[in-house]
């Protein structure tokens, strides 16, 4: 029964917090929001035994995609932190890991071990049965990371001369 | 078992509502990417809790929420860079105002 309410209060925090991601005006507000309903979504994660996953949804989507959001905010709005907005967010995250911190440490090491190889399993051979069993996994990522960088330096690679369109219009104007 | 079952389908669900609704109904490019971060964190705990047995999550959901992920994470870093080359070109990141077809 406890267990039950714990995992209701996580998951109604969630919906909470990403109808205020949704709603909030404010872009550095919402993202703030964001990286706590992350923060949260982890901590899920974590109860519901899949630790692994906790870890990397606190490193991708609170820690690498906040990071991208905020380069992307200050690069278009132009928004600088103000003083009281940055203690705000401050307190917010020094709040989000002494919760994390108080979750994680409970069965720490036991935890981990749910998704390891099984009992007995020579750690030598870890390697081994990450390209046999995960290779397809790990090589798809690579593909998708690769891809990904391609695909962002060739959006964001700096234009020279006019355009097509730029062209054409002049040239129409030149025939005229 | 199926208590949390009942439990999580539901919000995964609401969720990705929640996610569909801000892809469809906010103007500015950035909150629509979020819109799209919040819809796939849907969509993985969604695959944590199929995956969910008396041991523990599945390692085959886990892997696949795992993949989702690094998809959602390389779909933010490419519509992010979008948004700046808009940005460039448009001046706003306001859907409304991208009406103009001239590049």
């Amino acid at each position: 029964m406890v267990d039950y309410l714990i995992h209701m209060t996580f998951l109604a925090l969630l919906i909470v917090l990403a109808f205020l991601v949704i709603e909030i005006k404010d872009l550095l507000r919402a993202l703030a929001i964001f990286i706590i309903m992350s923060s949260v979504l982890s901590v899920i994660f974590y109860i519901l035994s899949a630790p692994f996953i906790a870890v990397f949804q606190l490193a991708i989507y609170a820690g690498a995609i906040a990071v991208l959001f905020l380069a992307t905010l200050h690069t278009t709005k132009g928004r600088v932190l103000s003083e009281k907005l940055n203690l705000t967010i401050g307190l917010l995250l020094v709040g989000m890991l002494l919760v994390m911190v108080l979750v994680f440490s409970v069965n720490l090491i036991d935890a981990f071990r749910v998704v390891t190889p099984p009992q007995g399993y020579p750690l030598e051979e870890a390697p081994f049965f990450l390209w046999t069993y995960r290779g397809f996994d790990i090589i798809v990522q690579g593909f998708l990371l690769l891809a990904t960088v391609t695909a962002v330096t060739a959006i964001l690679r700096k234009k020279e001369g006019v355009g097509v369109i730029e062209e054409a219009v002049e040239e129409s104007v030149k025939n005229e | 078992m199926n208590e949390l079952l009942q439990l999580y389908i539901p919000a995964s669900i609401l969720l990705i509502a929640m996610g569909i609704y801000c892809m469809a109904a906010k103007r500015d490019l950035i909150k629509i990417v979020l819109g799209i971060e919040i819809m796939t964190s849907g969509v993985n705990l969604n695959l944590i809790v199929m995956g969910l047995g008396s041991n523990g999550v599945d390692a085959l959901a886990q892997s696949m929420a795992l993949i989702s992920m690094t998809i959602g994470a390389c779909v933010a870093a490419v519509a992010l860079s979008i948004i700046i080359n808009t940005f460039r070109h448009y001046g706003t990141t306001d859907v409304r105002k991208l009406r103009r077809l001239r590049w």
